[in-house]
């Protein structure tokens, strides 16, 4: 593996083609993904989509610049944190009836789950990716 | 301090499920699955024909998997999060950052 500065990637040959068009899409995953979150509940899609969608951010990220770099016990934590609350949001709102009470907060409801969902999903399969890459030397 | 919010949580959940009665789908659904349990069609009819008022969403699948069955999501949520543990901990990498092994 060749370890590399995070801050001065540097491409050579056809790395340096494919380390710009991937640089070019990172918005455009963004964009995407952030889409498909947002109109899941209304349009085909949702938390899980999105966040594999987001995922193939960091992971396009691995394949140019393997460099081992992100935080994988923060982002564990983050994770955690994102579980509490799709544990605790359901029961607050479904559970102890607030939707019967609240109608309107169903729409904002249903983004907020979707949106945790993502996230969870993105960090998760970005640390598999990791873990997977980098304790077989594969990249 | 970990243990005690796990513990507090399990104690929340087992509050909130005592709500359980007051949650959708509407009893009709149950009565659906008990008369006809021969035409599974019913319990899905009933969930086409009211999803948008009983959830708010546009979308069947997302009023089925965040309001419906949001079980079924939270524990679909858990199985990664379990996933990722074992994965976190069997596979050990070196950082450069953090220089040590991981715990």
């Amino acid at each position: 593996m060749v370890k590399r500065r995070v801050d001065e990637p540097r491409y050579e040959g056809a790395e340096a083609m494919v380390g710009s068009i991937t640089g070019l899409l990172y918005p455009f995953i963004i964009v995407f993904g952030m889409y498909i979150i947002f109109n899941g509940h209304d349009t085909p899609g949702g938390g899980f989509q999105g966040g594999a969608i987001l995922a193939t951010l960091f992971i396009g990220r691995l394949i140019v610049n393997p460099v081992n770099d992100i935080h994988p016990h923060l982002m564990h934590d983050v994770e955690q944190a994102m579980f509490v609350l799709i544990l605790l949001l359901p029961i607050v709102f479904l559970l102890m009836p607030l939707h019967r009470a609240y109608p309107l907060l169903k729409e904002p409801y249903l983004i907020a789950m979707n949106i945790l969902i993502g996230m969870k999903v993105a960090l998760g399969l970005t640390i598999v990716v990791f873990r997977f890459g980098f304790d077989e030397e594969l990249l | 301090m970990n243990r005690w919010i796990t513990a507090a949580m399990v104690l929340f959940l087992a509050v909130g499920s005592l709500w359980l009665e007051n949650t959708y789908p509407d009893p009709q659904v149950y009565v659906a699955v008990a008369a006809h349990a021969g035409a599974p069609e019913e319990p899905s009819r009933y969930v086409l024909d009211n999803f948008v008022e009983d959830t708010g969403a546009q979308n069947a699948v997302a009023a089925i998997y965040l309001s419906y069955r949001v079980y079924d999501t939270v524990f679909e949520a858990l199985l990664l999060l379990i996933a990722i543990v074992g994965i976190m901990h069997f596979f050990r990498v070196e950082s450069p950052r953090d220089g040590e092994k991981h715990r």
